[in-house]
């Protein structure tokens, strides 16, 4: 019995260093306790107990230069950080495609590598209050994306700082540019060119923070536009470890010249509601008002133009490693009699659900999982269509973002629209990473 | 093994654990710190967290600027765990999500505790932590839910 108990707390004194120290310092430890039991509740003032540490620690601030680091507080009102903040991400994937019936227009099988995104990101604090964010994409597109008749467009061209010889030239995309001021702490204005504040994957945006590869239909689809050019109000406040989240919108809405002129001289509006709880359950509602309006095809013609709303529920549980969100989103178009005959009516309706959960192990390894079905309105395509995947995302570390995941997407099978009675199977991998 | 042998190993058990949660209360005590004479004096535990997760809160009608110990020291890893609640992991992850999103960044991190005894001794609207042994006479220490530091209770700590 005695060579048990003293195996044990020879084990647990190795275990625990601190332990195997005298009880001298659990008496001072007991005494400190007790005399900080006993200190009154009003001690926010509390100076520093002026001893030889807070006297060297005196010694070493004194000695510290803080203009090294850029804070100089004898030209500065305030401590903001001003400097212009450069970063972005990128991301690369391997993606194989297989319809299991042969198509008229497209492949039966696909695959190869990508390039997604080329993220690039300029950010800065113009006063405390003021702040600017820029976020281009580069891109090879517009090179190899299909055309409506199904060929692939090729935009090589002759470069000449090579003699001439091919190359292949890409593209930018303005992601957003905008400019913020905090008028108080629950109003912010913001205004340019802006993510449209709905849901949760359009906000997560990028790839490393999107725990899939691909996006859901409700999502790619546009239900509610990708971005916008206006203004965004927004603010919140938190009440009692409650935050109530809001977002006001005004811009041009959404058509062919959305970022620089409004066709149709009509604002869209939209908002959003959000209540987050201490508990890490987050639940919000958005709404989306606006004309689309294109661009005339002839000099004569008109412009094709109809009036457009959306509304869409969202909520994602967070605890500990598990994750849950899950987004429902319809959308309604109003063609004024004008309805293109391949709409089977005017709604579109759609919704995902995504669950993981994220282990401490493997390479914080979160297995996931993603249901989707959708409903569109457009019947040229397919009348329904519900997609099942499920993949693994890891962080290796909090800027390396290694995806891979298999989907399948089950058409329907009671209606003629090019997709229609097949099902497609997907294998996708990516790697994506913050700079 | 044998009744006697059984109670002296459940009694072991017992006094390792013991022991063991004795020298994990050594964790040295994180001081949320501004400048002396700053009219905070107490913040809730709920604003220092949205304070140092990117969210805008302010004292005296002006917003205050947080500032970070080093990522991997432990008194950045002792605040992150109690006031956060996140690991060093998460923490990470948390960060580079937000970047993405396009919120706003971290708040500067400084190579020191001198460092942040100094910006906040120097800059009436900065905010900081440091271990108890670190203060210095120009800045005080803020009380979190109206629980100062010497209170038996204060549960900010380094591991």
């Amino acid at each position: 019995m005695k060579h048990t108990m003293l195996t044990t707390l020879l084990l647990g004194a190795l275990a625990h260093p601190a332990a195997a120290q005298t009880t001298t310092e659990d008496k001072t430890r007991a005494d400190d306790l007790a005399k900080a039991a006993d200190a009154t509740a009003d001690v926010a003032n509390t100076p520093a107990p002026a001893t030889e540490a807070s006297s060297a620690a005196a010694k070493a601030a004194a000695d510290v230069d803080l203009s090294a680091l850029g804070l100089d507080p004898a030209s500065a009102a305030s401590a903001y950080d001003d400097k212009l903040n450069v970063y972005g991400f990128a991301d690369f994937s391997y993606q194989a495609f297989h319809f299991v019936n042969p198509l008229m227009f497209i492949r039966q099988d696909t695959r190869g590598f990508a390039v997604g995104n080329l993220n690039l990101y300029l950010a800065k604090n113009l006063t405390p209050r003021v702040r600017a964010l820029a976020e281009v994409r580069f891109t090879f597109l517009p090179n190899g994306s299909t055309n409506r008749d199904g060929t692939t467009v090729d935009d090589t061209a002759a470069d000449v700082a090579n003699y001439s010889r091919p190359v292949q030239w890409g593209g930018v995309v303005i992601e957003r540019v905008y400019v913020e001021y905090d008028l108080t702490d629950w109003l912010t204005i913001r205004a340019g060119h802006w993510l449209t504040p709905y849901g949760i994957w359009n906000i997560d945006h990028g790839s490393p923070a999107i725990i899939p590869i691909g996006r859901p239909y409700i999502i790619g689809e546009q239900f509610f536009p990708e971005h916008q050019t206006g203004l965004d109000l927004f603010g919140s406040k938190l009440l009692e470890g409650y935050k109530v989240a809001y977002h006001v919108t005004a811009s041009n809405g959404r058509g062919a010249t959305e970022s620089i002129q409004d066709q149709d001289n009509k604002l869209a509006f939209g908002a959003r509601a959000e209540l987050e709880t201490p508990w890490g359950l987050r639940i919000g509602g958005s709404y989306y008002r606006g004309r689309y309006t294109g661009v005339a095809p002839t000099v004569m013609s008109a412009a094709p133009t109809f009036k457009e709303q959306a509304i869409g529920g969202d909520v994602q549980f967070d605890y500990h490693g598990l994750h849950a969100q899950a987004e429902v989103i319809g959308r309604i178009r109003d063609f004024h009699g004008q309805r293109p005959m391949s709409f089977g009516g005017d709604n579109d309706f759609g919704s995902y659900l995504l669950a993981g959960y994220r282990f401490d192990a493997l390479w914080n390894v979160m297995p996931f999982v993603l249901f989707s079905p959708y409903e569109p309105a457009d019947l040229s395509t397919f009348k329904s269509a519900t997609a099942g995947e499920a993949g693994l995302n890891f962080r290796p570390s909090g800027n390396l973002i290694l995806k891979v995941q298999g989907i399948a997407v089950k058409f329907d099978d009671d209606h003629a629209g090019l997709l229609s009675n097949n099902t497609v199977y997907q294998g996708m991998a990516e790697a994506s990473f913050v700079f | 093994m044998n009744k006697p042998s059984i109670l002296s190993f459940i009694l072991s058990i017992i006094a390792v654990t013991l022991l063991g949660r004795t020298a994990l209360a050594d964790g040295k005590k994180l001081l949320v710190v501004v400048a002396k004479g700053s009219p905070v004096t107490n913040i809730t535990r709920s604003d220092l967290k949205r304070a140092f997760t990117g969210d805008s809160v302010s004292a005296g009608g002006k917003p205050l600027v947080p500032f970070n110990a080093s990522p991997g020291t432990p008194e950045r890893t002792g605040f992150d765990k109690a006031v956060l609640g996140m690991s060093p992991d998460e923490v990470g992850r948390f960060w580079v999500d937000r970047k993405v999103r396009g919120q706003s960044a971290a708040p500067r991190s400084l190579p020191s505790a001198a460092h942040i005894a100094k910006v906040a001794a120097k800059f009436p609207d900065a905010i900081g932590y440091l271990a108890e042994d670190r203060m210095t006479p120009d800045i005080q220490a803020v009380s979190v839910d109206g629980v100062a530091y010497t209170d038996a209770k204060y549960d900010i700590l380094t591991p």
